[in-house]
This record gives C-alpha cells, sequence and structure tokens, in this order.
C-alpha cells in the first residue's frame, strides 16, 4: 500500500513539476521584471478577472514599448489582502513606481499610505480610491457619462413615442457598474416616454444576460431597447434576439436597440455589423498612456502633467460613425 | 402490507409541492408567469443544471461528491475553442470537432477524478476541491482570463428548435430518463445504490467499487459536459467565470429534489424537478424585479426548507414504517402459526 | 506533544520543514522575497487564514466542514466596520464581530448538531444567507442605491491594525495567542478530549455518554466565535469591512486545514499544525507572485498541494479507505 502511495505521490510531484515548468514559461514573461539599471520598472497592481482587463493589460505593454519603461504586472484577483501584500512586495522588489486598480477603494487607502511614507510613487487607475486627492495622479472613465449618454441614446430613439427597455446592471460591488446604472436613470428622468421595464443584475456575466433579456423579450412583445453595461454581454443579446426572431439591424423594421459600453472587439464587431446602435467605447489606449506616463513624470521627480483626477470620455461610436473612429476604438484593433 | 417506499412517492412529492407553491406566488405577483412563452423560457433554462443534476445525483446516491463540474465544464469548453483556433471574443469559430473535444475532455476529467479517489485514497470531496482549482487553473491559463467567442456549429445544440420545442430540452429529458433508468432498473444502479447505503458491505461482497467510481465520475463530468456545451452555445461567449459556482447549484437541486447527501436515497426525477424549482425561483424573482441580495438568500432558505421537508418526511416515514413492522410482529406473535 | 526525534517531528508537523523549504528556495530565485516588507506581509496574510483556519480545524475534527466560514468572516468584517462607525466604540465594534460570528456558527451548530443536518446543506445555506446579508447591510450602511462596498473600520482601530511592533505586525501577536489557546484547550481540557474522541468514533463516543449533539453544536459556535475574531483581524487589516473579503478564503481555509494535516475523518488535528499549514500557503502563493505566476498558474499549484496534501493525514494511518 505504502509503494502505491509513493508512487501516486512521486507522479503527482512530476505532474507538479511539469505544470509549474509550462506555466513558468509563459508566465514569467508577464510577471518577473527585468533590473536593467536604465530603465524604468514600474509595478502594476492589477486585477485579471475579466475580459476587459485583456485589453488593458495589452495596451500597458504598448506603452510601455513607447516610454521604455519596464513592467511588473502583480494580480490580486478579488482579493483585497492580497493585492496589499503585493503592492509591499512590488515595493521590495525594487518598483520605482507603483500603478494601482484598486480592488477595494476604502481599503487602499492604508496601502497608498504606505506607499507614500515610503516615498515611493503611487498613482491609481481605472477605480478611484475613496478619495480621489490622495493620490497625485489619477486617470479613469466617466461611467456616470456613459450611463447618461446611453440614455440620450435612448430618448433619442424613443423619439417621443413609448420606448420599453430592458437594463442589464454590472456588479453593484464596483462603482462602475453601480454609476453605469444610476447613469442611464438619471438621464431617462424626466422622460416618461422612455421605461425600464426590467432590472437585470448580472454581475458582468453574459449567462445572466441572456436569461434576463430572453424572459424581457417573452414578457414584453414591444421590447425596443436593450442597455448593457459590457460588450462582453452581446453575444448574449444577440442570441436571446435570434429565437425570437428580433435579430435586425439598425434602421430596418423590428429594429430592437443596443446600448453598450467599453469598446471591446464584440462592441466594435458589433457597431460595424449594424446591430448595435451605439457602444461607447472607453478609451483604453490614452487612460494606460496617460497612467504610466505621469507615474513615470512622478518617479523621475517631475511634477504631474495632467490635472487629476482625469476622466477620459468614452468614444461613441455608431454604424455611421464607426469607419471615421475606428482608430480609437482599443476593440478594433484586436483581431481574431 | 403496504410500506411507503423510501425511494420514490414523498420525496417528489414534497418537490412538487413546493414547486406548485412557487408558481402559485409567482403568478400573483407577476402576471404571465404561466404564459406558454415563459414556460418554454423557463424549461429551456432549466436544461443544463438539470442535465448536470442527472450525472450528479449518480455520484451522490454512491455517497460521493464532485465539487470539480463547473471547472471541468469550462475546461472541456475552453480546450475545444482552443482547438477550434478560437483566440478571441469577436472572432473565430468553433467546428463540429469541438463537440467531440468538448465530450472527450469531460469524460477523461471525470474519470481522472474516479482514478485520483482510488490512488490517493481520501474522500471524494477532497479530492474534486483539487481537481477542481487545478482545471479552472488550466482553463483560465489557456485564455489567460479573456473571453473567448462561442459561434459556429457549437451554437447549434442551445438553439436548436424541434417540433416548437427547444432541443435542450428535448436532450434533457432524454439524459434524465436513461440516468433514471440506469439507477432503477440496470444492476449498475443498484451497485451504485448499494454502495451509497454501505460502502463497506458493498465491497465485502466484492463489488468493483473502484470501476465503478470511475464509471460514475467520468457520467458526471460527461452530463457537466453536455450541460456546457449547451449553455455556452445559447450565450454565444465564454467568459472565464463561466462554469464558476455552478456545482453548488447543481448539489442545491439534487439535494432539493430529495437526494440525501448520505447516499444510498434518491431520485433523478427529483432533481430534474430541483433543477426546475430554482429556475422557476430564479425566474421568477426575475420578473419581479426583486434586489439582487434577495436572490441568494431565497435559494439559501429554500435549500434549508428542502433539508428540513426532507427530514421531517422522512422520519415521519421511518416511524411509521417501525409501527408497521411493530404491527406485523405483534400480529404473527398472536396467532398461532399453522 | 514535542518529541526530540527528526522522524517523528516530520510526522507530528510536515509543515515546518516545507515551509523552511519554500522559504530558502524563493530567496534564492526572487529577490526581495525575505526583506522586512516581505515577511510582514506573509504573516499579515497568514493572520485571518490562521484564526479562520482553526476555526476550519475544529469542525474538521467532529468530521464536519464549514462551507460558510468565509463568508462569516466577511460579515464579521462588515458588522465590524459598521459598528465601529455608528457607535466611535472600538469595544463595541470588535465584540459585535465576535457575537456575530457566534450567533452564525450557533445556528450552524444547532442546525447540524441537533436537527442533524448535514453540514454540507446547512453551511452551503449559510454562506448564501451571510454573503447576501452582508452585501444588504453594506449597500445599507452607504445609503441606497450606493456602491456595495466596504465600510472604514474605526480609526483607532485601524490604527493598531496596520502598525508595527518590534518590526512584527501588531496582528500576528493575536494569532499567535490563538493558535496557543486552541491547542491548550484540545489537548488540556476535557472538552478538548470529548472533541476529539467525537471526530475518532462519534458511535463509541455516544456508547460513552458523550453528548454528542451538544457537543457539535459548542465546536460549530466556537468555529464561528474564531472567525469573528478572523473578521476583526480582517477588517483591521485592510481598514474597511468588506462583503466581498472572504470569496477566497474558504478555498485557503480547506486548503490549509488539510496541509496541516488534519483529515476530514476527524479526531487527528492541531493547532500548530494548522498555523503552518496558513504559512505554508501563503508563503507559496507569495513566492510564486514574486517570480511572475499569475494567478491562475497560483491556482493550479494550489490544487496539486491539497491533492498531495491529503496524502499528509494519510500518514497518521488512522483510516482504512474512505469514500
Amino acid at each position: 500500500m505504502t509503494s502505491k502511495i509513493r508512487i501516486v505521490s512521486l507522479s503527482l510531484a512530476l505532474a507538479a513539476a511539469a505544470s509549474l515548468g509550462l506555466a513558468g514559461c509563459s508566465g514569467s514573461g508577464s510577471g518577473a521584471s527585468t533590473s536593467g539599471a536604465d530603465k524604468t520598472t514600474i509595478g502594476i497592481s492589477f486585477e485579471n478577472g475579466v475580459g476587459f482587463r485583456e485589453g488593458q493589460k495589452r495596451f500597458y505593454q504598448i506603452a510601455a514599448k513607447k516610454l521604455n519603461v519596464s513592467l511588473e504586472f502583480q494580480v490580486a484577483q478579488n482579493d483585497a489582502q492580497r493585492q496589499s501584500s503585493q503592492i509591499k512586495t512590488m515595493v521590495s522588489q525594487g518598483d520605482q513606481g507603483i500603478i494601482i486598480l484598486p480592488l477595494d477603494p476604502v481599503a487602499i487607502e492604508a496601502d497608498i499610505k504606505t506607499l507614500n511614507t515610503a516615498k515611493v510613487p503611487v498613482t491609481t487607475v481605472d477605480v478611484a480610491p475613496k478619495d480621489v486627492n490622495s493620490v497625485k495622479f489619477h486617470v479613469g472613465s466617466d461611467p456616470l457619462a456613459d450611463g447618461k449618454a446611453a440614455a440620450a441614446e435612448f430618448v433619442k430613439l424613443a423619439d417621443g413615442k413609448p420606448f420599453k427597455i430592458v437594463e442589464m446592471q454590472g456588479a453593484l460591488n464596483s462603482n462602475t457598474g453601480v454609476a453605469r446604472s444610476k447613469g442611464l436613470h438619471d438621464g431617462l428622468t424626466g422622460h416618461d416616454n422612455v421605461q425600464i421595464v426590467s432590472i437585470v443584475p448580472t454581475d458582468w456575466k453574459p449567462e445572466p444576460a441572456l436569461t434576463g433579456i430572453q424572459n424581457a423579450l417573452q414578457t414584453h412583445s414591444d421590447l425596443a431597447g436593450i442597455y448593457l453595461p459590457t460588450d462582453g454581454q452581446i453575444p448574449a443579446a444577440y442570441s436571446a434576439l435570434s429565437a425570437v426572431n428580433k435579430k435586425v439591424k439598425v434602421g430596418e423594421p423590428g429594429h430592437v436597440a443596443i446600448v453598450s459600453i467599453d469598446g471591446d472587439p464584440n462592441g466594435c464587431q458589433g457597431v460595424k455589423d449594424a446591430y448595435v446602435d451605439l457602444d461607447l467605447a472607453t478609451d483604453v489606449p490614452n487612460m494606460t498612456l496617460h497612467s504610466l506616463q505621469q507615474t513615470v513624470n512622478l518617479v523621475q521627480g517631475k511634477p504631474v502633467s495632467i490635472k487629476s483626477p482625469e476622466y477620459l470620455p468614452s468614444i461613441a461610436v455608431t454604424p455611421s460613425t464607426i469607419a471615421a473612429n475606428e482608430s480609437k476604438v482599443w476593440g478594433c484593433s484586436q483581431g481574431g | 402490507m403496504q410500506r411507503f417506499s423510501s425511494r420514490l412517492s414523498p420525496q417528489i412529492v414534497s418537490v412538487l409541492g413546493v414547486i406548485v407553491i412557487v408558481i402559485v406566488i409567482f403568478s400573483i405577483l407577476s402576471p404571465g408567469f404561466l404564459a406558454l412563452g415563459n414556460v418554454s423560457n423557463l424549461l429551456l433554462q432549466a436544461s443544463s443544471t438539470a442535465i448536470a443534476a442527472s450525472g450528479m445525483t449518480l455520484v451522490i446516491m454512491a455517497g460521493w461528491i464532485d465539487l470539480s463540474i463547473g471547472s471541468l465544464m469550462s475546461l472541456a469548453v475552453t480546450i475545444a475553442l482552443a482547438a477550434a483556433g478560437v483566440t478571441s471574443a469577436a472572432y473565430g469559430s468553433s467546428s463540429i470537432w469541438t463537440y467531440f473535444i468538448v465530450i472527450g475532455v469531460s469524460i477523461a476529467g471525470g474519470a481522472l477524478n474516479g482514478v485520483l479517489i482510488w490512488a490517493l485514497k481520501v474522500q471524494p470531496l477532497l479530492v474534486t476541491l483539487g481537481t477542481m482549482t487545478i482545471f479552472s487553473g488550466i482553463a483560465l491559463h489557456i485564455t489567460s482570463a479573456g473571453n473567448r467567442s462561442a459561434s459556429g456549429p457549437i451554437q447549434y445544440l442551445g438553439r436548436a428548435v424541434v417540433f416548437g420545442i427547444p432541443l435542450p430540452v428535448i436532450v434533457a429529458v432524454v439524459v434524465v430518463v436513461v440516468i433514471a433508468f440506469l439507477l432503477r432498473r440496470t444492476p449498475f444502479g443498484r451497485y451504485v445504490t448499494a454502495i451509497g447505503g454501505s460502502e463497506r458491505s458493498a465491497r465485502e461482497t466484492g463489488l468493483p467499487i473502484n470501476r465503478l467510481r470511475i464509471v460514475v465520475f467520468a457520467i458526471s463530468g460527461l452530463c457537466a459536459g453536455i450541460a456546457g456545451i449547451i449553455t455556452v452555445g445559447q450565450v454565444g461567449t465564454m467568459q472565464s467565470t463561466f462554469g464558476v459556482g455552478f456545482e453548488f447549484t447543481v448539489i442545491t437541486a439534487v439535494v432539493v429534489g430529495g437526494t440525501s447527501l448520505t447516499g444510498g436515497k434518491g431520485s433523478v426525477i427529483g432533481s430534474a424537478l430541483g433543477a426546475i424549482l430554482l429556475t422557476l425561483i430564479d425566474n421568477g424573482l426575475n420578473r419581479v424585479n426583486a434586489s439582487v441580495y434577495i436572490y441568494d438568500v431565497i435559494t439559501g432558505l429554500v435549500l434549508l426548507v428542502a433539508v428540513l421537508t426532507d427530514s421531517v418526511v422522512m422520519g415521519r416515514i421511518r416511524r411509521m414504517n417501525v409501527r408497521i413492522r411493530q404491527a406485523g410482529l405483534e400480529r404473527s406473535q398472536k396467532t398461532p402459526s399453522t | 506533544m514535542i518529541r526530540s526525534s527528526l522522524g517523528s517531528l516530520v510526522r507530528k508537523a510536515p509543515m515546518v520543514p516545507v515551509l523552511i523549504i519554500i522559504l530558502v528556495v524563493f530567496s534564492i530565485i526572487s529577490r526581495g522575497f525575505l526583506s522586512v516588507f516581505s515577511i510582514q506581509s506573509i504573516l499579515l496574510d497568514a493572520s485571518v487564514l490562521t484564526v479562520a483556519a482553526l476555526g476550519g480545524m475544529l469542525v474538521f475534527l467532529v468530521s464536519g466542514i464549514d462551507l460558510s466560514v468565509g463568508a462569516t468572516v466577511a460579515g464579521a468584517s462588515v458588522t465590524a466596520a459598521i459598528v465601529g462607525q455608528l457607535t466611535h466604540n472600538p469595544g463595541l465594534s470588535l465584540g459585535s464581530a465576535l457575537l456575530i460570528g457566534g450567533v452564525i456558527g450557533a445556528i450552524n451548530g444547532a442546525l447540524i448538531g441537533f436537527a442533524k443536518f448535514v453540514p454540507f446543506i446547512v453551511t452551503l445555506a449559510m454562506l448564501l444567507v451571510v454573503t447576501a446579508l452582508a452585501y444588504l447591510a453594506a449597500a445599507a450602511y452607504s445609503g441606497q442605491g450606493a456602491t456595495a462596498g466596504s465600510v472604514p473600520m474605526l480609526d483607532s482601530i485601524l490604527a493598531f491594525g496596520q502598525g508595527v511592533t518590534f518590526g512584527l505586525p501588531n496582528l500576528f501577536p493575536t494569532v499567535i495567542v490563538a493558535v496557543i489557546v486552541i491547542a491548550l484547550v484540545l489537548y488540556f481540557t476535557r472538552f478538548g478530549r470529548q472533541i476529539r474522541l467525537v471526530g475518532q468514533n462519534e458511535d463509541a463516543a455516544r456508547f460513552n455518554g458523550l453528548n454528542v449533539p451538544l457537543i457539535k453544536f459548542f465546536v460549530y459556535t466556537l468555529a464561528g466565535v474564531l472567525s469573528g475574531i478572523a473578521g476583526c483581524l480582517l477588517g483591521m487589516r485592510l481598514g474597511a469591512g468588506n462583503p466581498a473579503g472572504g470569496d477566497s478564503l474558504l478555498l485557503q481555509v480547506i486548503t490549509a486545514v488539510i496541509i496541516g494535516g488534519t483529515t476530514l475523518l476527524g479526531g487527528h488535528g492541531g493547532a500548530i499544525r494548522t498555523l503552518f499549514g496558513a504559512l505554508v500557503i501563503v508563503a507559496l502563493t507569495q513566492g510564486l507572485s514574486t517570480i511572475g505566476f499569475q494567478f491562475w498558474d497560483q491556482n493550479i499549484v494550489l490544487g496539486f498541494v491539497i491533492l498531495l496534501g491529503t496524502q499528509i493525514g494519510r500518514l497518521w494511518g488512522t483510516s482504512s479507505r474512505t469514500a
């Protein structure tokens, strides 16, 4: 019996070593930092749970090449404790500047204080700390404005007539999700002809979006619009619409309006195919570039050249304007 | 003497009872709940859970548990899509081979669970906890937590409609019937139930438990794979969160359906009804625009109520059986044997 | 319990040499791993995990499982934060967390011990309910419609939690105290002996006149209180009570308990072993982080650690094969 245990343990250990090697090969590329003497090393305390982050990471790497800076990513995966530890680790590894994507806007204050005490320049990106002035520079999108822009689009499409829409909500423990929803509601006040008939919490996932839209289409056969807080749910919207033969292009009779936010490949394609009326593309290229640039400035002892906090407006694209603005939408540059 | 079979009727009755109550409540709160279109939606939305719950019922009947089905589902679809060359959220298409790869990986992963439990000689709870972590880790490694487009042939199963009935519903019915048949009317099913009753006795009677275990977990994996194909085909995209927490939904459906976690007692039809009940609640809460926080609270409460009902009902039946047996004993003691 | 021979050290506390190996290996391949900052991080991260894992270990000892541990920790931290903000009283703030933890544990214990429900289901249901209530509480406190995110902890508590004394984080001595207390209870009190007896053979324990339901009730309640303490530690560590704070904790707790050497069969386990189990996990994940492993790759390693760790419990040779 014991020999069997040994064999099994040995083989498990071998398998572990093999997978370690495998993981290490692809893992070290993005994580381990080079200690090049003349290259500034910036540590990014990141989160990698949703596809959107992939886009942000890619553009950080593009920006890093442009600014000739080396990056180290540490991913904390929803664990604020781990983020706190990783920030300290990055400092002890010699990173000269830290960019944080805060997982917990309140808890991150403590880490910012630690970094300030250690005299390491710190900036935040995308999610603002509770007190946005505790860092010298923050850049992010403006989810409230995005929601309002979406509302404006629905109002325009409704043209005074009754217009029923269904709202998918992003995660309600994230400011982005809450603000995108609030923006929509704020933008619709005073326009009673546009009615939100159903609010579906989706936690950014496409499966609840599918069932939510299915249910809404079933209950309201005159559903005229769908609000998606993230482009990742566009395929789910397509699926629900196709099932009841309502996947119709913009401008054609029976079209159900889709307004979405993110600017990822799905959004880009959706607008090009003219199924999505409006996609509010987050300005990822500039967000990452400004974030990195200002952090490097701080590291080099220079002042921040952009007033903080900076909220970058999203790039609104519709089927008629996508061709001209394609280069600005980050998702369009991610080919298959 | 009429003995209440502890296998079928009371559990099904109590689940059906809860379903009826829920339907009544939601029909009042939201007219149109029972419209044909909504019922069709409901059954469609319940299909993948029902399929996975069938496989899980088999596992739990034997007194085991499988925590890895969500991650296995995700891994199988990930590998299949990667093999089809899909590397982004919006481009690339699956092929007909995608089906085979998902099925193959699901069965292999399930069988691996069975083998590991055999080799490591510890509870399935812990082993499947480990494989759950490994499977999801590998899946995310392949996609780097990005989204993957699930377009092309992989959508057929999830979206086809046959004679007005969504294909996933038909598949679910077939799977439920097949596994119920396996469980009740084949030696295999009897062995599985026997293991659930008492693994030691089963071993002493010479049952090849290790081999049976591999088969059972492979079936569970297969069911998870089918459920995954249906879900991802319907949604049209695979996110990094695909399958997360699915095992808990499925186990909830199985328990609510009356199957006992200690093994030896349960019903596949009950699990399917449990899946429908959970979908009913979700659908109903959706229609009344309930606060997001309420969803989980209600699911948790339903779970507790189901376990409570089951224990109360089973307690009553046990007492009734005891009384019947006692009455039978007394009678045979009074009448002299001829 | 301290034996002198090295071989039995490995049997008794296999995680100690493993921890040493991890520390050595990572300090070689990754610069800064043994820096003050880094060690402090490991100790801090391990603090919350260890205390929660102590509760998990106790539950394992009576052949149970507690899926609600993460949710209870998060709920307790939110409670401490809200009460702290409302009353500005550190004592009330921390006390309320312990109370909530105890109440949740007591409900678990009552349903599992007295009503004899299956621990998996009861604690799963509790996980759902407690998480939802924690979110509700946080949302209610931040005002309707606002982010159901974190609630700041009281400043005075924060200062203690973030502070460092003689180079050690303030929180860590609390953990050491908890570990010692639990270890003493387990091995030198009648209650502790009863717990181990129940775990080893429940029927025999019952025949010997032990009130098994009551013992289980107390075990789950104690585990709940420990989760409450862990919630306080988490809140102090982060400076906020976050309803999502327990999400990754469940898996880490079970892993720490398993590789510490406590089996699910019950009866064998130890507080000190659990402490080292927690330290190993934290050191391992931190080390992997520093050499560039993404969290999914860390998970692959963690999964293997779980599988291998189950064999450690078997070194005690307690079981014949189990399902």
